[in-house]
């Protein structure tokens, strides 16, 4: 028996001798032309369902006719809606309450006139923060207003860092196991820092994101509070601890320079976070010289680590 | 984009689904009126909708939707008021019916209706098919792809235009023969 193509007969692709003897075939042969259209009407009903189901899972998704949400649709709305208003009160008590002691406003007063929080510093570390800390070895010490600075320089002994050094592979200094080893140990730029007080309605999100040790997106925040107040120590502290915590010493180091000048009761710290800023820049002559200048200054805080960086900087 | 007629129309022709939202879109306040002025319920005023952007879209693919100034949009809004017509039972001229819009005239809404349930059977039957069945049925006459494209792009397993065709029409076979098992249609 002569095979036809009903499937191209249909798609209208038979030409010539082929179209002519099909057309034959289906006049003189009543079966073959019921066989035919038997064909053209399955495939004609598939097209329709299939693009009937199709603009049925379209129109679904769009509701055109602003169809009513049936009663779930409005538990589940009403509810996402109070969720949300209950989330966002708590993010936004959770930052309030996640503000460290306050800092001076402007960085020009002198210290000892200023209204702020003095943090105490014990042996076991500093003050802080938050009701859900991070950090297990920081406390949170009960702050008194309007008290005189009492920053005790030469706190005993530094907590173990909580946290690891940045990622630095890559950098060019020469790395090796035991060094990595230790700039994690020694990595002693947990937050908040011991000396810089924040002030709690200016940096609350800051204080926040920072620690959630959230670096890029503090750095956005900071970046966004630099445009009503460029000039401000705070501001280019935080920026400078951003910056060494996301592993960028340079870019640190140029908001850790000379604010000492301004702020005096900073420097040990500063002097400390310059010179992991060059440490991790891989800069061996300029690290060894930071260093140094921790490890011979008696009482400076940092001086027990930077010793042991210095041992094996050798 | 789909602001242009044209490219609106050869959109809808390949069933996308941006221009089956926009279609959709334009009509919904029509087809809510209809509904409202009809009395249909909100389930009768989906399924209008559904099956008039199904129409248009059914008879772009087929040629009786020739593409002319006019918007789909003015085309499926005809559809609209056929397929209303047709389910109050009220046979009014055409003129007033469609007042000024571009009526498709070959639209028969009681074959339209009677087809639609035996459609439904098929698709049924059709998701019982395999996978692979299913799915070179679907780039055919859904996606209305050419086998050479098929072959072409690698869509599927087969790399020869008639290994291809010869398994379609197997499925094909597979599938008109149980729908003659169901009893849905003698003619299959």
């Amino acid at each position: 028996m002569k095979y036809f193509d009903i499937d191209a007969y249909l798609d209208g692709a038979l030409t010539g001798e082929a179209l002519a003897a099909f057309e034959t075939e289906l006049r003189g042969n009543p079966d073959f032309a019921q066989e035919v259209a038997a064909f053209k009407q399955l495939t004609a009903d598939i097209e329709m369902q299939t693009l009937r189901e199709h603009v049925t899972t379209v129109l679904k998704e769009t509701n055109p006719l602003g169809k009513k949400p049936n009663l779930w649709c409005h538990i589940v709305m009403v509810g996402g809606v109070i969720a949300g208003i209950l989330i966002t009160y708590l993010v936004y008590i959770h930052a309030r309450s996640a503000v460290v002691p306050p800092m001076p406003p402007t960085d020009n007063r002198p210290l000892d006139t200023l209204s702020y929080i003095t943090p105490q510093i014990t042996d076991n570390q500093s003050y802080t923060i938050t009701e859900k800390q991070t950090n297990p070895s920081l406390k949170v010490t009960p702050v008194i207003k309007n008290a005189p600075v009492q920053i005790d320089p030469k706190p005993a002994k530094l907590p173990t860092p909580v946290y690891s050094s940045p990622n630095i592979t890559g950098k060019k200094l020469n790395l090796n196991k035991n060094l990595q080893m230790l700039l994690d140990k020694i990595w002693h730029a947990q937050f908040p820092p011991y000396c810089v007080m924040l002030d709690s309605s200016r940096f609350a999100l800051v204080a926040h994101q920072l620690i959630n040790r959230d670096f890029t997106v503090a750095l956005e925040s900071l970046e966004m509070e630099a445009r009503n107040t460029p000039q401000n120590d705070t501001l280019h502290f935080l920026k400078g601890y951003c910056l060494l915590e996301m592993g960028e010493g340079t870019g640190a180091l140029h908001f850790f320079e000379h604010l000492e000048d301004r702020q005096p009761n900073w420097e040990m710290q500063l002097e400390w976070y310059r010179a992991l800023s060059v440490l991790i820049e891989g800069d061996a002559e300029k690290t060894v010289p930071k260093f140094k200048k921790i490890a011979f200054a008696n009482g400076h805080r940092y001086q027990k680590p930077s010793l042991e960086i210095l041992k094996l900087l050798k | 984009m789909l602001t242009d007629n044209r490219a609106f129309y050869e959109a809808l022709g390949r069933a996308e689904t941006p221009s089956i939202k926009l279609l959709a879109e334009k009509i919904g306040y029509n087809v809510r009126q209809t509904a409202l002025q009809a009395r249909l319920s909100p389930e009768d005023a989906e399924e209008l909708l559904n099956d008039a952007v199904v129409i248009t879209i059914a008879n772009i693919r087929n040629g009786k939707f020739q593409f002319t100034e006019f918007s789909p949009v003015t085309y499926a809004k005809g559809v609209v008021r056929k397929l209303i017509a047709n389910r109050l039972r009220s046979v009014k001229p055409e003129s007033e019916a469609i007042g000024d819009l571009h009526l498709p005239s070959d639209l028969d809404a009681d074959i339209y209706l009677q087809d639609r349930e035996r459609q439904a059977i098929v698709g049924k039957l059709l998701n019982q098919m395999g996978e692979s069945c299913r799915v070179l049925i679907h780039m055919k006459y859904f996606n209305q792809l050419k086998d050479e494209e098929i072959i072409h792009q690698g869509l599927t397993i087969y790399t020869s235009v008639g290994s291809l065709k010869s398994k379609r029409s197997q499925c094909l076979k597979k599938l008109a023969e149980i729908a003659r098992q169901a009893g849905i249609n003698e003619v299959f």
